[in-house]
């Protein structure tokens, strides 16, 4: 047992656009900082956002526990109108995502922009289907 | 007296005490008639022996008294009182005539009552004496024995010159003059008295000072009277012995202890505090080494806190993260003690806000005095000292040994911490020790042997548990089934998971043990049914020995290297990792894969853990490396291909602890 050379902390930064929270990521998404993380998920979602872009452009590395977190909010999320959504992976992140299958479960994009506005396009489908 | 000391008292003894005061009765009876001086010197010396053999036998009673001068001194007195009252009661009993200048019984009567009183006498001072000798004695070395064998000695010389030589009364007053110097001589030094309680010093006091007025009333003719002159017809020497020698040494002797314990009397609350603290930190210390638990402890150091700084109240409060706030508490009632602790609140925070030098505070109130000091470990605060008087305050030494006193309690708190600490963490450890070896029984203890295949395995958890999981299961047709999976997340959580994992596999491969069917099973029965956040990522195979057919299905799992032909490959077979989506979707997503083996090639299957092994610079070990080390063995046994897997992530890794479970299963085809 040795020890770790690097300090891999995980930092969060929400940010927003309308209705819609953008999760900016960074650094290293782990069995650890996923605690956290999803003590911020939570906090999220109980106070009824869940409109939900998640850019992974500066996130290092994420664990199963780290998926995990978003397991357990994807329900609650899409049974009120809103859904997670990925956008800008890494190549190595985006191989994970390919591999375990998590592109048949959630929306991932290129952009960030392009992340909102799909959101902004359910938006307006919504607004269709009540005036319907 | 007690049975004990009566079979002590011997027998003859007794018979010949008896013996000599019936010889004494007779020669003084005979000494009526014939007032010879021959009589005199026998009723003398046969007193002296009387006296002897009296002394001998109260011996075991006197020995009570040795390393006790305060009860010796209470019998001493005990023992004063009825001689008082029996020379004044035979002083009425006894009359004498005077001829000319000697001094003689009037009737037998009267001489039967001087037998009766001298016996008795001599009887009540043999016990006085001897107890009096241990006290003499008490802490003293042996100089003051040779001092008073001295002094008896020149009391008897002294006696017998003046019985033979007849001396003048200036030269008689002489030598009584040095008899009494030699009395306080000895008696001058009374190491005893020093180290007495005050509550003994005040015995001291009023013991000695009885003593000497009635040691007086015995000297004084105004009580004794007529007794004392039958003392002196019954024998001239028992009178000298009392009355010259006996009695004013014992007065002597009381009045200095009568003085010295005066003059140390304040001293005695010193000494007797001194004493205490030493005793009390003694005491403290075994406390510390020895409680255990918290409350205990403090309740029992509350107690001894109010003793020693003679305080009416105490209370202790202990803030130690876990126990919360523990209040021990000795004379006082929890709503005053409540009442109190709001009123010095503020005493409190501003001990709380200050970083150093903490100190004490006395704040005086109402009709009394608070002490309080914080009680102070690793150079933090972890509770207060309460300390309460009435009507008082605190000294100096008292407010010192308070202090000592905090530091003390701080300490053992602080210990009783640690070690309940100690203990939950060997518990802990020792429940995770049984945790791995449950786990690493659900891994297969031996690997399947085949006749075409060669199967090596190698799975190493990162934590004490872990969850990564690999199996086979030996179909009754002679195939096999492998597995090779990981659950999300890490340590017990992902170990439950993992053997739940170990039951499903077990039960469900030997029913469908194609992986499509397989797959669909094990998501139906996992998805929905554990925690949303946990999901499973597997590789399951089925090996068709017969043919040489290996039907492989990959749920979300890194994918499996296959070496055929020396080429490398990594199957990215479709499929989801399970429990994240329903089987509707599931199922759709996933593709099996038939592959036909040939001689020696090759499938490695590993888990996340190899990939993700990170060295200092945080790189991954990575799918390059992976390839590399593969293609460098796929020449070898399947067992060596697994071992330089192993070995190059370790040497990736370097110093850096291992963080993820790591599993590495190698199969190759022999024929």
């Amino acid at each position: 047992m040795g020890k770790e050379m690097k300090e891999k902390n995980f930092d969060l930064k929400i940010e927003e656009r309308g209705d819609v929270k953008i999760l900016k990521m960074k650094g290293y998404l782990d069995a650890y900082t996923s605690l956290q993380f999803e003590e911020k998920m939570k906090e999220l979602v109980e106070s009824g956002n869940y409109k939900i872009v998640v850019n992974m452009k500066n996130l290092s590395y994420i664990s199963s526990a780290g998926f995990g977190v978003f397991m357990a909010f994807v329900d609650e999320v899409r049974k009120n109108g809103g859904d997670i959504k990925f956008c800008c992976l890494p190549e190595k992140i985006d191989e994970i995502f390919e591999l375990l299958g998590f592109k048949h479960i959630f929306e991932v994009l290129n952009d960030e922009n392009k992340a909102i506005e799909s959101f902004e396009k359910l938006g307006v489908k919504n607004a269709k289907k009540r005036k319907k | 007296m007690n049975e004990k000391n009566q079979k002590i008292f011997s027998l003859g003894q007794i018979l010949l005490a008896f013996g000599l005061a019936f010889i004494l009765l007779a020669i003084s009876l005979v000494k009526k008639i014939f007032p010879f001086p021959v009589f005199d010197v026998a009723s003398n010396i046969l007193f002296s022996a009387l006296l002897i053999t009296l002394i001998l036998i109260v011996q075991p009673f006197a020995q009570k008294f040795e390393r006790n001068p305060i009860d010796g001194m209470k019998f001493i007195l005990i023992f004063l009182i009825p001689l008082v009252g029996l020379s004044f009661t035979f002083k009425n009993l006894i009359h004498t005539q005077k001829e000319g200048e000697i001094v003689t019984l009037i009737s037998y009567s009267d001489i039967i009552a001087s037998n009766i009183y001298n016996f008795v006498y001599a009887f009540l001072l043999s016990i006085i004496f001897s107890i009096f000798l241990k006290i003499l004695f008490y802490e003293r070395g042996k100089e003051v024995k040779l001092k008073f064998i001295a002094i008896l000695l020149y009391f008897v010389a002294g006696e017998l010159i003046r019985e033979i030589l007849d001396l003048s009364g200036f030269l008689s007053q002489l030598m009584m003059l040095l008899q009494v110097i030699l009395f306080m001589w000895i008696s001058f030094r009374i190491p005893w008295v020093i180290s007495l309680s005050k509550k003994d010093k005040h015995k001291a006091l009023f013991f000695s000072f009885f003593s000497i007025l009635f040691l007086f009333l015995l000297q004084s003719p105004f009580i004794t009277g007529n007794a004392a002159e039958g003392m002196r017809f019954y024998s001239a020497f028992f009178f000298s012995f009392t009355h010259f020698y006996l009695q004013p040494f014992l007065i002597i002797y009381f009045f200095f202890v009568f003085g010295s314990t005066i003059f140390h009397l304040p001293t005695g609350e010193i000494y007797e505090r001194k004493i205490a603290e030493l005793s009390t930190l003694q005491n403290i210390g075994k406390l510390v080494a020895q409680v255990f638990d918290v409350r205990e402890f403090t309740e029992t150091a509350v107690k001894i806190a109010m003793e020693i700084t003679n305080s009416k109240s105490a209370w202790v409060e202990i803030n130690i993260s876990g126990a919360g706030d523990i209040y021990a508490k000795s004379g006082i009632m929890e709503s005053d003690m409540l009442k109190l602790m709001e009123k010095v609140s503020p005493i409190k925070d501003k001990f709380l806000n200050q970083n150093s030098d903490f100190g004490f505070h006395i704040e005086n109130f109402d009709d009394g005095t608070i002490f309080i000091a914080p009680l102070i470990a690793h150079g933090k605060i972890s509770g207060f000292l309460y300390l309460l008087k009435k009507r008082e305050s605190f000294n100096q030494d008292e407010i010192n040994l308070a202090l000592t006193f905090a530091d003390q309690i701080a300490i053992g708190a602080e210990n009783s911490r640690l070690i309940q600490e100690s203990i939950e963490k060997e518990r802990l450890s020792r429940e995770f020790e049984l945790a791995r070896q449950m786990q690493k029984k659900l891994l297969p203890k031996d690997l399947p042997k085949l006749e075409k295949f060669e199967i090596a395995a190698l799975s190493i958890p990162a934590f004490e548990v872990g969850g990564d999981y690999y199996d086979f299961v030996l179909h009754e047709n002679g195939n096999i089934s492998l597995i090779i999976a990981d659950v999300s997340g890490k340590g017990v959580s992902a170990a439950f998971y993992m053997a739940e994992m170990k039951g499903i596999f077990q039960s469900l491969a030997k029913i469908y043990p194609f992986p499509f069917d397989f797959l669909i099973k094990v998501n139906e029965t996992i998805y929905g049914h554990i925690d949303k956040k946990f999901f499973i990522t597997l590789i399951y195979a089925y090996l068709d020995l017969r043919k040489n057919l290996i039907h492989i299905a990959r749920a979300g799992h890194p994918p499996p290297v296959l070496v055929k032909n020396g080429i490398l490959k990594f199957l990215k077979i479709p499929g989801v990792g399970v429990g994240l989506i329903s089987n509707s979707s599931f199922q759709k997503f996933l593709k099996p894969l038939k592959l036909k083996l040939k001689k020696n090639d090759m499938l490695v299957f590993y888990s996340d853990g190899i990939i993700e092994a990170m060295n200092e610079e945080n790189e991954e070990f990575g799918y390059e490396r992976l390839e590399k080390v593969i293609i460098n063995g796929m020449a070898k046994s399947s067992d060596d291909v697994v071992k330089m897997i192993y070995d190059e992530v370790i040497k990736h890794q370097n110093e850096v602890k291992q963080v993820d479970d790591i599993t590495i299963i190698a199969l190759k085809c022999k024929k």
